[in-house]
């Protein structure tokens, strides 16, 4: 059983220079409680297919089915989290913010205030319920929009780059942290990512994407036991394997 | 070529739309004969009266005397707000002594002034254009002394490094690097004294002028008159906001590199 | 410190001025004679009636110009059609300055509250509402997305999204409402009052040369007008979008 399935997705833009393909006849699909990354340049379409599988922009052609029920737009059985800092809401406390979904969804106050705690929780950040969003550094913003986007139970979370903007020694800790939470709640992941060493690190899987138009070049399971080491020959290996994937168009044009 | 051009009559069409939705309506309330037609004359009445006077030379006359206190006025405050702006940005003494005084100053409403600059000064034209001045000097002054503060520390230092002295310092750094800041007082200022000038004709007894021509024609009830002479003030109004505030502020928030979008 | 060795130097001028006998004393009357003028009039009450009358004017005019502005402004960031129209009556509305409406308003409504409330009214009106229009389109659509993503839709989303995240731009267009305001009610008072509000005091002594009066007047404007500016707004302006962190963005 498929828990996300893509089916031949086609998104044109259209610019000034006319009918641009951002992405063609991608497809795949993950099975329930995977970590799937996508690695691909900037311009390859990653990003596009992410905003597709959460519903803000709809494919020319194909269709997305997420637990078997075809995707017409958003939704809350995904959760997702932006490489943006600034997707908190600042007028609200990062307790606020990750309770924001389930007041939505109409769970009383003393309910959804505790459910947005234990989310925090598992952030490590229940220390700073109470704090606003300007007086967190980048990486507890960050982990609060983790914290937001699964406090209101979706099957599956999208993640667009959502450390890229941190410095390497917090990006590694967010890495961790991540990998902590995806083991603790079994949600089905799809990452986006330009850093292959990330990818090798949380993934099960890996999609590599090229760009104009944006496709998928390569499909490769990473078989590692978890935690993982970032300095085992088998890690190297796996990101020169994806570099390999990456570099070869160019040399092929 | 009939397809190039049916976009170009679709913007003019909405963009006039409002306006004839607009005169439609107030059309029908002032031929509907609730209210007296001197007190809410239907728009071809004012358009009449609009043209009569404009061919009598009597509405360019007024609108004359207003832009030439509106430039007298805002000339001095322009002069003399960067000059002090720009002095109390640069001395230490002078900020100490004047921004008390400025900041005090500058939240009461400039017509506040208004009757004791009459009493001062006389009701004529004396009186208006040194109250325009100082009304409109006030943002002048604040925008200037807050760009030559905002002049980098280090562009000095850079300057002052390469061997310029205090002259050249002062027109290769400090003047270009205040500029922005002071094109956006001007346009505050003259604002200021577009508002504030119509009042003042109204208040002060002078001749000519369009807030007189419109104050005055309330005693014969030339309603008329009066919405003919607003017409003329909103025409001369928009050409200072389409002909020099937006491009003024364009430039400056350019310069700033603020632009959003 | 500073700050009062400059009033004490500018009093001390104005003082030396006043006692030259270069002027009459009734126009340039010295710094006792204004201070003991205020006192008489606060004391005698008829400052405070004054004052009240003018705070009345503007609270109705700004109040109506909030309804107006803000419902006005919201409508049109949010639908193009309500845009379209309204855009270019504004645009040609806003150059002309409220007190030159004043005569037709005189002549429609007569002398009184009505008159000055319609001026102080129209001055305010376009602050809060090109705030309010730029403010709704400038609403970062990341906040949007994330909270559709969550559920939020219609009264919802415009509540719990667009109103906060369109505070800072409000805010500004208060203040500067506000500002409007104050000066428009000074000009209205002195051109469209009948016998009340502290305008009309400053314009009704002209008539009788009471430079002592218009003076302490106008220190009661400065004074009212710094205390909202100050109080009422820094406080608005601390419980709201500076707790937030949102208080560059009120700047810009």
């Amino acid at each position: 059983m498929h828990h996300i399935e893509i089916r031949n997705v086609t998104l044109v833009y259209d610019t000034p220079n006319g009918r641009v393909p951002g992405v063609r006849g991608v497809s795949f699909a993950t099975a329930p409680s995977e970590f799937l990354c996508i690695v691909g340049p900037s311009g390859c379409g990653k990003t596009t297919l992410l905003n597709i599988i959460a519903g803000f922009l709809a494919p020319a052609e194909g269709e997305i089915r997420i637990g078997g029920k075809a995707v017409t737009g958003y939704g809350l059985d995904r959760g997702i989290v932006f490489q943006d800092f600034a997707q908190l809401f600042p007028w609200r406390t990062a307790l606020g913010n990750v309770a924001f979904g389930l007041e939505m969804k109409g769970v009383p106050k003393a309910e959804r205030e505790a459910i947005a705690l234990e989310q925090l929780r598992l952030v490590k950040l229940e220390k700073f319920a109470g704090a606003y969003p300007h007086h967190l550094s980048g990486g507890m913003q960050q982990r609060v929009a983790i914290a937001r986007a699964l406090a209101y139970n979706p099957a599956v979370l999208l993640m667009d780059e959502p450390f890229a903007a941190l410095d390497a020694l917090t990006r590694d800790e967010m890495q961790r942290l991540l990998a902590e939470v995806w083991r603790a709640t079994r949600k089905t992941v799809v990452y986006v990512t330009h850093n292959v060493a990330e990818a090798v690190y949380l993934a099960d899987r890996v999609i590599v994407m090229t760009p104009h138009p944006g496709t998928i070049k390569a499909e490769v399971p990473i078989r590692l036991p978890r935690p993982r080491d970032p300095l085992s020959v088998e890690f190297l290996d796996y990101q020169k394997q994806l570099l390999r994937h990456l570099t070869q168009k160019e040399e092929a044009r | 070529m009939l397809d190039q051009a049916s976009p170009r009559w679709r913007g003019a069409l909405s963009v006039s739309a409002p306006f004839i939705v607009v005169a439609a309506l107030w059309e029908i309330v002032a031929r509907s004969g609730t209210f007296p037609r001197r007190l809410f004359p239907p728009l071809e009445d004012v358009a009449e009266t609009l043209a009569r006077l404009t061919a009598a030379g009597i509405l360019p006359h007024h609108a004359f005397e207003t832009i030439a206190r509106l430039l007298g006025g805002f000339g001095i405050a322009a002069l003399a707000g960067v000059a002090l702006g720009i002095l109390m940005g640069r001395s230490r003494r002078a900020e100490d002594l004047l921004m008390p005084l400025v900041s005090t100053g500058a939240p009461i409403p400039g017509l506040a002034y208004a009757p004791l600059f009459l009493l001062w000064f006389g009701l004529g034209n004396v009186g208006a254009v040194i109250l325009v001045a100082f009304v409109a000097a006030f943002p002048i002054v604040l925008n200037s002394w807050t760009g030559v503060k905002a002049v980098k520390e280090i562009w000095i230092r850079a300057a002052q490094s390469m061997g310029a002295g205090d002259r050249r310092l002062f027109r290769h750094v400090i003047l270009p690097g205040a500029l922005p800041y002071i094109l956006t007082g001007l346009r505050l200022g003259l604002a200021q004294a577009w508002r504030i000038l119509v009042a003042v004709e109204m208040l002060a007894a002078v001749p000519w002028g369009l807030g007189w021509l419109i104050f005055g024609a309330r005693e014969f009830l030339n309603t008329d008159a009066m919405l003919a002479g607003i017409a003329v003030i909103g025409a001369i109004g928009l050409a200072l906001e389409k002909l020099v505030f937006q491009p003024l502020e364009r430039y400056t928030v350019v310069r700033w590199g603020m632009m959003t979008s | 410190m500073k700050a009062v060795v400059s009033f004490v130097v500018a009093a001390a001028l104005y003082e030396l001025v006043a006692r030259s006998g270069w002027f009459a004393q009734a126009l340039v009357p010295t710094l006792p004679a204004i201070a003991a003028t205020l006192w008489r009039t606060l004391a005698d009450g008829s400052m405070l009636n004054h004052a009240v009358a003018t705070v009345y004017r503007v609270a109705a005019g700004l109040g109506l110009a909030c309804a107006t502005g803000l419902a006005l402004g919201v409508l049109m960031g949010r639908f193009r059609a309500v845009e379209a129209f309204f855009l270019p009556l504004v645009n040609v509305l806003m150059p002309v300055p409220s007190l030159a409406w004043a005569p037709v308003f005189i002549l429609w409504f007569g002398l009184g509250n009505t008159a000055t409330i319609l001026i102080v009214f129209y001055a305010a009106t376009f602050p809060m509402l090109l705030n309010a229009w730029t403010g709704v389109r400038a609403v970062n659509p990341l906040w949007l997305r994330a909270a559709g993503a969550m559920g939020a839709r219609g009264a919802e989303l415009f509540w719990k999204v667009i109103v906060p995240a369109t505070s800072p731009f409000v805010i500004t267009g208060l203040r500067l409402a506000f500002q409007r305001a104050w000066i428009a009610v000074v000009g209205a008072e002195m051109l469209a009052a009948s016998d009340f509000g502290l305008g009309w005091v400053i314009f009704d002594a002209k008539e009788f040369l009471n430079a002592d009066v218009m003076l302490a007047s106008l220190a009661v404007i400065g004074a009212i007008g710094f205390a909202f500016e100050r109080l009422a707004f820094g406080a608005l302006e601390r419980a709201t979008v500076m707790r937030w962190g949102m208080v560059r963005a009120a700047k810009a």
